[in-house]
């Protein structure tokens, strides 16, 4: 990033393809679809190039970055719900999350067959597991899980105190505890391992 | 209170498995594990749900997204190059007018003091009139060793004497 800071063109590449993977993987549990989570690290990415010259060496790079990811995430949700209001005699706002819901209480009633969950199956249940959890648990939760951040980074990246950052994880955690219990049994993973 | 116990214990149980609690909390915890089969059933769940995150598939971006976020990352530095010369140019025709008009000013306040000061019309009175005062003594002089001999007189030094 320092490279970067002193405009070299080909550390900022790099930068980008080091990056990409993790940072659109969180944008797009944040928001869900792939095309819209591209567009939103491109412009992380962007604003990460506009504010190089004010990067200090003393802060994580991606501490940084995560936090202007979770600013763009915060701002584009924002924009969104905006525009849903301004549409809501044309569309439900719960059409997002009603289908995610819907079969999350349809496998935990056991109308799902019961049988071993294949890994694209289990993949998809984790996936509206994390997506039935609210914006801010979902954050916390990524950075934890595939950042590897402590709470003190957490913290510092979605701008809240590392107590608030504690209890969020709980929340998080207990939240996706109980939405991913039908698939376990008696603590085993339908699977019958623990991945 | 249970709710606030079990928020607690949730907590800590959370910050346990995040290797998060402080050293004295962990050994406390650890006991109160090692007698509780309720609690490490709940810490298994955990970890499980925890665990069952890693089966999420990884993503991988196409080349074409590193190339199309360096253009355009690209393009907006010299969007904002541009700008700036043009932010430059724009100043630089401003400091050129100020600078202009300034000279023109002054050129003008010079030229007004100047013809203010030397082509006054009282000036030159103004310079003559001492002359202009003994002009009647001067007419009746024959010559210039005459005016110097009454001078040495004091005759031109009536209003001195007057002052004294």
């Amino acid at each position: 990033m320092l490279r970067v800071r002193d405009d070299d063109a080909m550390a900022f590449e790099e930068l980008v393809q080091r990056y990409q993977n993790r940072l659109v993987s969180v944008m797009e549990h944040l928001v869900r679809r792939r095309e819209q989570a591209e567009d939103l690290a491109q412009e992380v990415f962007l604003r990460v190039y506009r504010a190089r010259k004010n990067y200090e060496p003393q802060a994580k790079f991606s501490t940084w970055l995560f936090t202007i990811a979770n600013n763009v995430a915060r701002n584009t949700k924002r924009s969104l719900a905006r525009r849903r209001e301004v549409n809501v005699g044309n569309e439900n706002r719960d059409t997002e999350s009603a289908p995610a819901l819907e079969q999350m209480a349809l496998a935990a009633s056991g109308l799902m067959p019961a049988r071993q969950l294949d890994k694209t199956e289990r993949a998809e249940m984790v996936r509206l597991a994390i997506e039935s959890l609210n914006e801010r648990q979902r954050m916390a939760l990524m950075l934890a899980k595939f950042e590897n951040m402590s709470y003190v980074e957490i913290a510092e990246t979605m701008e809240m105190s590392v107590q608030a950052t504690k209890s969020l994880l709980c929340r998080a955690r207990e939240n996706l505890r109980e939405l991913l219990q039908p698939y376990m049994q008696d603590g085993e993973s339908p699977s019958g391992n623990s991945g | 209170m249970s709710d606030e116990h079990d928020t607690t214990l949730d907590e800590q149980l959370v910050a346990y498995l995040d290797g998060e609690l402080p050293p004295d909390e962990r050994s406390d915890f650890e006991d109160r594990l090692s007698n509780d089969s309720t609690l490490r059933k709940r810490l298994r769940q955990h970890q499980r749900a925890w665990d069952l995150l890693d089966s999420l598939p990884r993503t991988n971006v196409d080349d074409a997204f590193a190339r199309s976020t360096v253009e355009m990352v690209a393009l907006s530095a010299a969007e904002e190059i541009q700008q700036a010369e043009q932010a430059t140019s724009r100043s630089s025709k401003i400091v050129w007018w100020i600078t202009a008009e300034v000279l023109v000013v002054a050129a003008l306040l010079g030229f007004l003091i100047v013809r203010v000061a030397v082509s006054g019309p009282n000036r030159q009175l103004a310079k003559d009139l001492p002359i202009l005062e003994e002009l009647d003594a001067y007419r009746f002089g024959e010559d210039i060793e005459f005016l110097r001999a009454l001078e040495r007189e004091g005759l031109f030094n009536v209003e001195s004497e007057d002052d004294l």
